[in-house]
C-alpha cells in the first residue's frame, strides 16, 4: 500500500488538496469510523431506524396487528376509519391496517430472497466471466447485454406468468432481471482487481486460479457488492409491487402491498385510503432501504464517495 | 466511424436474435394451452379432437419448435407479426395502431426527462446545500422510490376525483381532439417521466459535483473565467457524459413503465396490449410486443453510444 | 527592484471530519518584479495551499482563508470576493498558475487551441481568429512541433510533457506579472523535467515575469531561484538567498533537507520521524518532535517570528537565534 492520502474534495473553486493522512489524523478504529460515517447524515439514520422498525413489524405481525390478515367482517365492508379499524376495512371487511402490517412480510421476504438469489448467481457468473477471459467471457457478457436490453418489468412479467404465482415465482421473476447487473459489477471489479500487484504476485507464485479468485478477488468485490445489494432491495420490492399490482405477482388473498393497491383502486372514489395507504408503505420502505444503501456506500466504498447524491 | 456503426448494428442484431429466441422459448413454457383457451373463450360447444387438431394446424402450432421460430422470425423481418390466437386480429396492424399511443406518451415523457433531469441536476449541484438543492433531492427521492402506479392513483384521486380537472382514464390521439388528448396525456406523461427525471437529475447532480472537483476545473478558474463560463463551458459538457450513457436505461424504464401506466390510466397502448395478452396467454402478441419493445431499446442505446462518442473525443472508433 | 507581491500573516484552514486543519499558518513572504523564488517543503506542508490561497482557488467549503493579506501591485486581493470581477481579471491575466498534474489539468473535451484561446478572449477581448493565431504562436514558442496541427488536438492526444508545455504556454499568453508553478514538473520524467524547467526559466526571463516555484526538490531551487522560503507544517520556518541557505542553514529542518539532496560522494541522511498533525497544533515550534537541537525551553516558548539573521536570511529556530547551542 502506498501512502494514504485524505483528499479534501469540494466543488466551487475546483481542485483537490492532498494532505497526508498520517500527518493529519491519528489512527482510527476502522469499525468506529464506519459507524461514524454511516450515521453522519440524519436521513440515513432515519432510514435505518425505519428499516429496523418495519423488520420488527414483519416479525411480530401476529402480536402487533389488531386483526388477522384474512379476518373478514362482512357486516362492516368498506368501513371508514374508526377506533376499531384505524384505517378502515376493504371490500371484504378486512382490516386495512392489519393487512398492511402483514404485507410487510411479503415485501421484505421477496426483497431479501430476491437480492440474495440474484447476488449469488450474478456474482458466481461474474467471477467466472471475469476470470475466464477470452471467448467465454465475451459470450457471457453478450448474453448479459441481451438480458439487460429487455425492459426489466416486461421480462419479469413473462417469467412470472410462466411460473406459479406465489412468493417463489415472483422471486425468480424479479431475480432474473437483477442478476445481470451483478455480472457486470463483478466482472468489472475482477478486471480491475486482477491488475493489482498482489494478484499478479499470487499468480507468479503459481497459486491456483480458483484460489486466487476466492482468496483475493472476491473479498475485494465485497464492498461494492454489499452496496449494490442494499440498493437492489428497493428495486426488488418495487418490482414485486408492480407485478402484484398487475395481477401477475402475489395473488390475493395474501396481503401484498401492490395487490392491495390494485384492489383498493376500484374503490378510489369512496375509500381512497385503500389504495393510497399500501402504496405509501411501499414508498417508505423503498426510500429507507435506499438511504441505508447511500450510507453504506459512503462508509464502505471511498471510491464511490463522490458519486453519492446527497 | 463507419465500421464502428456497422459493428454496433451487427451487435444490436445479435441482441435482438438472442432476445427473440429467449422470448420464444419462454413463451412456450407458459402454462395453459392456447387452443384450449381459445375454444373455451369462443364457447364452441361441440368440439371434436379433429377440430382441435385442425385449429392447431391452422395456427401453425403443430410444427417443430425450431421451424416455428424460424418461420416466425423471418415473417417478422418482413413485417408480418402473425395473428392473435385469441382474437384473430393482425398483430402487426394492431401494434401499428397502439405503438403511436405508447410513443406519444413515452417519447414526451422521455424528452421531458432528458431536458428537465439535467437542468434540475445542474441547478441542484451548483446551489449545493441551498433550498433548490434540497427540493430537487426530495423530488428525486420520491421519483425513485414511489411506485409508478401509486403516483398515478394519487394524481387521479386529486386531479380527477377531487378537483375534477382532468379526465381519469382513456386516451385520444391529438389529431382527433387536441384539447382532450392534452388533458388525458398530462397525468400519464408525468407519471412516466417521473422516474427518468429523478434518476437523471440525481446522476447529473453527482456527476457535476465530481467534475467540479476535477483539476481542469481548477485550471478554468485559474484562467480567470467567471462562474457562469466555468459552468457553461467546462462543467456541463463533461458532466453530461455519464448522463448520456444513462439514457438507454431511461428508455427501458419508459418502455417498461408503459405497462403499468397504461394499466392505471386504461390507455390502449402497447403496454396494455402486453398485459392483456399475458393474462389471456396470447403467445404471438406477447412475443411480438416484447421483440418490438426490445428493438426500440436496442436501437436507442445504439444512438446513445454514438452520441457519447460524439461528445467525448477520447472515445476512438477502431 | 519593484515590490510585486507582499503576503502577510496568511492563514488558511480546512474543516475536516476530525477537526480544523491549519494548512497555512501565519505565512508572510514577498516577491519582487521579475524575481524567481522557491517555496520548498515536504508534501502536505501547506506550500500548494498557500499558493492557491493567493489565487483564491481554495475550495470553500471546506477551506477558508481566515487571516492575512495578499497585496499585489498595491491592491489587497483578499478584499475582493473569490468570484468577483476583480479577482477574475487578476487570475489568468496578471497572475497565472501552472499545476502539478499535466494529465488532468486540461479539459478532456476541448481542443488545445480553444482552451488557450479562452484565456485571451477573456482578458484581452480579442476575437477567436486572432486568439487562435496567438495560441499557435505560443505553442511554437514553448517548443511544440507542428503547432498549427497540434492546436486542434485534444489533450489525450498529447504526452504528459507536451501537455505541461501547453500549460506553461497558456500561463504566458496574457503576459502576466507573476507565474506560480505548483510542482509543475514533479510528475514528469527527469529529462523532460529538465527541459521544461529550462523552458520556463527562458520564458520568464524573456518577458521579465516573476516566478514562484513550489517544489520539494531542492536541486531545482539551487539552479534557478534567487531566494528560497522553506515551509514546514504550514509555516515558513526559514528564508534566504540560495547562497545563504546553502552555506549556512540555520534551521535544523533546512539542514536536514539539504542533506537529502544527492551529492557525489556523500551519504544521504533522512530526516527522522513524520511531520506533525496539523490539527490543534500547540504554538511551540512544529519541528520540535523531530529536532535534534531542541532545548527544554523550546517546549515552553512559542515559536519565534521569522527573525533576521544577516542579508536576506531569516529563520525561526530559537536555539540558533539565541545561541543556546554551539553546534
Amino acid at each position: 500500500m502506498t501512502t494514504k492520502t485524505d483528499s479534501i474534495n469540494a466543488p466551487g473553486l475546483g481542485g483537490e488538496v492532498d494532505i497526508l493522512e498520517e500527518q493529519l489524523l491519528p489512527p482510527v478504529n476502522e469499525f468506529r469510523r464506519f459507524v461514524k460515517v454511516f450515521f453522519r447524515r440524519k436521513i440515513v439514520l432515519i432510514g435505518f431506524i425505519i428499516v429496523v422498525l418495519i423488520v420488527a413489524m414483519a416479525i411480530f405481525a401476529d402480536v402487533i396487528a389488531p386483526f388477522g390478515p384474512y379476518e373478514q367482517d362482512l357486516h362492516n365492508v368498506l368501513a371508514a376509519p374508526d377506533s376499531t379499524h384505524l384505517l378502515g376495512t376493504d371490500s371484504l371487511g378486512r382490516d386495512l391496517l392489519s393487512r398492511i402490517i402483514y404485507g410487510s412480510r411479503v415485501a421484505l421476504s421477496v426483497g431479501v430472497i430476491t437480492v440474495l438469489l440474484s447476488a449469488a448467481v450474478g456474482t458466481l457468473i461474474g467471477l467466472v466471466a471475469g476470470y475466464a477471459e477470452g471467448a467465454l467471457q465475451s459470450v457471457i457478457m453478450r448474453l448479459t447485454d441481451a438480458m439487460m436490453a429487455i425492459p426489466s418489468l416486461i421480462l419479469s412479467l413473462i417469467v412470472a406468468s410462466i411460473l406459479n404465482r406465489g412468493v417463489l415465482g415472483v422471486v425468480i421473476a424479479v431475480a432474473i432481471t437483477l442478476f445481470p447487473g451483478y455480472i457486470r459489477l463483478i466482472n468489472g471489479q475482477v478486471l480491475s482487481v486482477k491488475q493489482n500487484d498482489y494478484v499478479m504476485a499470487g499468480r507468479s507464485m503459481g497459486s491456483h486460479k480458483a484460489r486466487i479468485m476466492f482468496r483475493h478477488i472476491l473479498p475485494n468485490c465485497l464492498s461494492p457488492l454489499i452496496v449494490q445489494m442494499t440498493m437492489m432491495m428497493g428495486v426488488a420490492i418495487l418490482s414485486e409491487a408492480s407485478l402484484s399490482f398487475l395481477g401477475l405477482g402475489i395473488l390475493p388473498p395474501t396481503a401484498a402491498w401492490g395487490g392491495m393497491c390494485y384492489d383498493g383502486y376500484k374503490y378510489l372514489m369512496m375509500r381512497p385510503l385503500l389504495s393510497i395507504a399500501p402504496g405509501l408503505a411501499i414508498m417508505v420502505l423503498v426510500f429507507s432501504f435506499n438511504m441505508v444503501g447511500d450510507g453504506l456506500r459512503d462508509a464502505l466504498d471511498p471510491k464511490l464517495r463522490g458519486t453519492s447524491s446527497n | 466511424m463507419l465500421t464502428y456503426i456497422v459493428r454496433r448494428l451487427i451487435h444490436a442484431f445479435v441482441v435482438i436474435v438472442i432476445v427473440s429466441i429467449a422470448v420464444f422459448i419462454l413463451i412456450r413454457l407458459l402454462p395453459g394451452d392456447p387452443i384450449e383457451m381459445l375454444i373455451s373463450q369462443t364457447q364452441l360447444t361441440e368440439t371434436t379432437p379433429e377440430m382441435i387438431e385442425a385449429l392447431r394446424h391452422d395456427k401453425g402450432l403443430d410444427r417443430p419448435l425450431p421451424v416455428q421460430y424460424a418461420d416466425w422470425f423471418v415473417q417478422m423481418i418482413r413485417g408480418d407479426f402473425g395473428t392473435s390466437i385469441m382474437r384473430n386480429f393482425d398483430i402487426g396492424k394492431e401494434i401499428g395502431n397502439r405503438v403511436t399511443v405508447t410513443l406519444m406518451i413515452g417519447l414526451s415523457a422521455f424528452v421531458i426527462g432528458l431536458v428537465l433531469g439535467p437542468i434540475l441536476g445542474i441547478v441542484s449541484a451548483v446551489r449545493r446545500g441551498k433550498f433548490v438543492d434540497n427540493l430537487v433531492t426530495v423530488i428525486a427521492n420520491i421519483g425513485i422510490t414511489a411506485p409508478a402506479f401509486w403516483v398515478g392513483i394519487l394524481l387521479i384521486f386529486f386531479f380527477g376525483v377531487r378537483l375534477k380537472l382532468l379526465p381519469i382514464y382513456g386516451y385520444t390521439l391529438p389529431w382527433d381532439d387536441f384539447w382532450m388528448s392534452f388533458k388525458q396525456s398530462l397525468m400519464p406523461i408525468f407519471v412516466t417521466a417521473l422516474g427518468p427525471i429523478a434518476t437523471t437529475a440525481r446522476q447529473t447532480r453527482s456527476s457535476v459535483l465530481e467534475v467540479m472537483s476535477e483539476d481542469y476545473i481548477r485550471t478554468a478558474w485559474a484562467k480567470g473565467l467567471n462562474e457562469r463560463k466555468v459552468i457553461l463551458r467546462h462543467i456541463i459538457k463533461n458532466s453530461l457524459l455519464p448522463v448520456v450513457t444513462l439514457q438507454g436505461t431511461m428508455l427501458r424504464m419508459v418502455v417498461g413503465g408503459s405497462v403499468v401506466v397504461e394499466t392505471v390510466f386504461v390507455i390502449p397502448g402497447m403496454g396494455k396490449m402486453m398485459v392483456d395478452a399475458m393474462l389471456s396467454h396470447d403467445y404471438p402478441v406477447v412475443q411480438a410486443v416484447t421483440v418490438i419493445m426490445t428493438l426500440v431499446v436496442v436501437l436507442s442505446s445504439l444512438i446513445v453510444d454514438l452520441l457519447y462518442g460524439w461528445l467525448d473525443p477520447r472515445i476512438q472508433y477502431d | 527592484m519593484e515590490r510585486l507581491l507582499t503576503v502577510s500573516g496568511l492563514t488558511t484552514e480546512f474543516r475536516t471530519e476530525r477537526g480544523t486543519v491549519k494548512a497555512v499558518n501565519d505565512v508572510s513572504y514577498h516577491v519582487d518584479e521579475g524575481e524567481i523564488i522557491g517555496l520548498v517543503g515536504e508534501s502536505g506542508c501547506g506550500k500548494s495551499v498557500s499558493q492557491l490561497s493567493v489565487m483564491q482557488l481554495i475550495p470553500n467549503p471546506p477551506g477558508k482563508i481566515v487571516a492575512g493579506s495578499v497585496e499585489f501591485e498595491g491592491q489587497d486581493l483578499l478584499r475582493y470576493g473569490r468570484e468577483s470581477r476583480e479577482m477574475c481579471a487578476i487570475r489568468g491575466g496578471r497572475i497565472s498558475m501552472v499545476f502539478q498534474e499535466p494529465m488532468t489539468s486540461l479539459n478532456p473535451a476541448m481542443t488545445i487551441c480553444r482552451q488557450m484561446g479562452e484565456v485571451l478572449t477573456e482578458h484581452l477581448g480579442i476575437d477567436k481568429a486572432e486568439a487562435r493565431e496567438r495560441s499557435v504562436d505560443m505553442l511554437s514558442q514553448v517548443g511544440i512541433p507542428d503547432p498549427g496541427k497540434r492546436a486542434d488536438d485534444y489533450p489525450h492526444q498529447l504526452s504528459g510533457g507536451m501537455r505541461q508545455r501547453v500549460m506553461v504556454g497558456m500561463s504566458m499568453l496574457c503576459n502576466p506579472k507573476m507565474i506560480i508553478a505548483d510542482e509543475a514538473t514533479t510528475a514528469l520524467d527527469a529529462t523532460i523535467q529538465a527541459q521544461l524547467l529550462e523552458l520556463m526559466y527562458e520564458m520568464v526571463n524573456k518577458y521579465h515575469t516573476a516566478l514562484v516555484m513550489v517544489t520539494h526538490n531542492l536541486g531545482i531551487v539551487a539552479r534557478y531561484v534567487h531566494r528560497v522560503n522553506v515551509m514546514y507544517a504550514g509555516r515558513i520556518i526559514e528564508s534566504g538567498t540560495v547562497r545563504e541557505l546553502w552555506a549556512n542553514p540555520m534551521h535544523p529542518y533546512t539542514e536536514g533537507l539539504l542533506k537529502c539532496v544527492p551529492k557525489l560522494g556523500e551519504r544521504l541522511v533522512p530526516i527522522k520521524g513524520m511531520p506533525p498533525s496539523l490539527i490543534n497544533r500547540p504554538p511551540t515550534c512544529p519541528f520540535l518532535p523531530r529536532c535534534r537541537l531542541r532545548q527544554k525551553s523550546c517546549f515552553e516558548e512559542p515559536v519565534p517570528e521569522l527573525t533576521h539573521v544577516e542579508g536576506d536570511h531569516y529563520t525561526t529556530c530559537r536555539v540558533r537565534l539565541e545561541g543556546l547551542t554551539d553546534d
